[in-house]
């Protein structure tokens, strides 16, 4: 389960006489199996929330809790650690490497540290792929996929080490109309099937339905430094 | 498997999967790291073998008699059957300059040539004096027979009882000496020396060659009068019909006959071996006071001349390459610096599924690893080739 509770978070002004940027957020949860969707406009700060359930960022004060683990009151790498064994991401560009096949990309967590990569994680990844529809294209070049499974890759990526908490940047903002309802439909579903939460910010409206919540950042943090709307 | 040992298992692998994927890129580097490694190394190491090769010879050799001229010419026609001098000495005056019983003078008669390998006129003694021994057949015996290094053997794929021609010494002069065609009576043993690219022959057949000697049908009394024009006791004007033999045989080799005096027959070089120290000092002592008819030099000396001249070569050669291999390292390092900037996204991609900073640069440093690894790999073969290539070092370096 994910916990964030009275976040406040402080950037220091691009320049003097500019305005610092404060994202404050009084509460928020998410256990596994559920998924959130984060809209609002464009500087309310999801990118920067996500960036502090993913540990990259810890709160100036506030508590952010996954799975029990209290990353506010962990080191920069002991975060690290917790992010690559725990959460999983999704980014817009799917951010694949072109170097590595299908089955590579998937695999990779493990190769930077995430576990051990036996046969029983290359068969969670199989299975993973073939939930997905692309147990076929496991050995083929990311650079000849289509982009809808480019993004499926990416989602396995994100799965495969059985994360608690899969953190979703625009998940389907590089997709095609067509694809965008199918791949967010499987992400839902292929991270509900494992228990994980799923935090996804989006900016597309058409498919906030597909959540099991929605928060509008916008509506419920304050980013000038000086109010807190809830 | 330990944790780090799995971490450096997975870094390869991902190395590996880049390189190769950018398969073209890998390769220039590799070869552009090869080169740097492997020139330097390898013009340092040939030189040294080459000259450590050069000496060997020279200091097998000690004294090398032949006409004045320039002494590397002289050495490197009497070591290397190189390009003769332009002036020749006469039997005469090399039998004199032994004369005193000082040392045992073994001629060299060369200027010919068969498919472009030079025609070596020795007597047993050479054969005797560099340990030379026949592989297969037997040393010659008689003018018209002729025995084949290893290499050149090899190289025409000829054997024993095969017949070979010389090459004709002036293709327009008709009148001039005709091409001699030889059988081969032997084949030497490899000696990984100079000996091994010529084919030698007696003095006499070598000779012949030249047209000092030759062969014909008969002209005396008995003969058929028809191959006799005109007759004075000095001349025998004889018919074009008179057969001019190009071969040396049982049959014909009685005819074959030298015009001229014996010690007038031209002798390229000559090897001296004196008899012990002293006789080498007195004939030295005669040489430089310029008592000989010939000249007479020790072949580790002109050598050595030689070397200093290459080695100075090799330093300003060296100087030029450390600066190309600075320049050239640099080059790599702007690349794989460029690479890394231009990765940024990947670099940063694996930062956010967790990577440590440990574990990038432990993926990032095995491309490098395995790019020196492999150029390393690729020197070592290269000097390991040209190690076998010293022979044709040698051939570089005496020209």
């Amino acid at each position: 389960m994910l916990r964030l509770e009275g976040i406040r978070f402080d950037y220091p002004a691009p320049r003097d006489g500019e305005a610092s940027f404060r994202l404050e957020l009084p509460s928020l949860e998410l256990s596994g199996g559920r998924s959130m969707a984060i809209i609002g406009p464009s500087g309310c700060g999801k990118t920067t929330l996500l960036r502090l359930a993913s540990g990259i960022l810890a709160p100036d004060t506030g508590e952010v809790e996954l799975d029990g683990h209290r990353f506010d009151r962990l080191g920069a790498d002991a975060r690290r650690r917790l992010r690559l064994a725990r959460i999983g991401i999704v980014f817009q560009d799917f951010r694949l490497l072109d170097h590595l096949d299908v089955i590579g990309n998937v695999l990779l967590p493990f190769r930077l540290g995430a576990g051990d990569l036996n046969r029983e994680a290359r068969a969670y990844a199989s299975g993973l792929l073939e939930r997905l529809g692309i147990g076929h294209l496991a050995h083929r070049p990311v650079t000849r996929l289509s982009q809808g499974e480019r993004q499926r890759t990416a989602i396995c990526r994100a799965l495969v080490t059985r994360p608690g908490l899969v953190l979703a940047d625009e998940p389907t903002g590089n997709l095609d109309p067509r694809n965008k309802r199918v791949i967010l439909d499987e992400l839902l579903e292929a991270a509900r099937d494992r228990e994980a939460a799923v935090l996804a910010v989006t900016h597309d409206h058409d498919l906030l339905d597909a959540f099991d919540e929605v928060v509008d950042l916008g509506a419920v943090v304050s980013n000038s430094g000086n109010e807190v709307a809830s | 498997m330990s944790g780090m040992a799995s971490g450096i298992g997975h870094a390869i692998h991902l190395a590996v999967r880049h390189l190769r994927h950018h398969a073209g890129r890998s390769v220039l580097i590799v070869l552009a790291l090869s080169l740097v490694g492997f020139l330097p190394i390898a013009v340092d190491g040939v030189v040294d073998a080459g000259g450590r090769a050069l000496r060997a010879r020279a200091a097998d050799t000690p004294l090398v008699a032949g006409a004045e001229g320039a002494p590397i010419d002289l050495v490197l026609a009497a070591l290397y059957f190189r390009k003769p001098p332009d002036r020749t000495m006469t039997l005469g005056s090399l039998e004199a300059l032994a004369t005193g019983e000082l040392a045992t003078a073994i001629p060299i008669v060369m200027g010919d040539r068969v498919k472009k390998s030079p025609l070596v006129g020795v007597d047993p003694a050479y054969r005797d004096f560099r340990g030379l021994r026949v592989g297969d057949g037997r040393w010659f015996a008689v003018a018209g027979e002729c025995v084949l290094g290893a290499e050149v053997a090899r190289r025409w794929g000829i054997s024993v009882d095969d017949r070979i021609i010389t090459e004709p010494r002036e293709m327009f002069d008709l009148a001039g000496a005709y091409p001699l065609r030889m059988r081969v009576v032997g084949v030497l043993e490899p000696s990984g020396s100079a000996d091994d690219g010529v084919v030698f022959v007696s003095p006499a057949t070598a000779w012949i060659v030249q047209g000092l000697a030759h062969g014909h049908d008969k002209v005396d009394e008995e003969a058929d009068p028809e191959l006799v024009m005109g007759r004075t006791d000095d001349v025998v004007i004889v018919s074009p019909k008179v057969r001019e033999f190009v071969e040396i045989t049982d049959e014909n080799r009685a005819s074959f006959h030298f015009h001229g005096k014996r010690e007038d027959r031209p002798v390229t070089a000559a090897i001296l071996v004196p008899h012990d120290e002293r006789s080498e000092t007195i004939l030295m002592g005669r040489a430089d006071a310029g008592l000989l008819p010939v000249q007479l030099v020790r072949a580790s000396e002109v050598v050595d001349r030689l070397l200093v001249e290459v080695f100075r070569i090799r330093r300003i050669l060296m100087s030029v390459l450390g600066v190309v291999a600075v320049a050239t390292l640099l080059l790599v390092v702007v690349v794989l610096a460029l690479s890394i900037r231009i990765r940024a996204v990947e670099i940063e991609t694996m930062h956010l599924i967790g990577a440590s900073r440990l574990r990038v640069g432990l993926i990032l440093g095995s491309e490098v690893v395995i790019l020196i690894g492999i150029s390393v790999a690729v020197a070592a073969i290269g000097g390991i080739v040209l190690t076998g290539a010293i022979p044709m070092v040698e051939n570089l370096l005496i020209g």
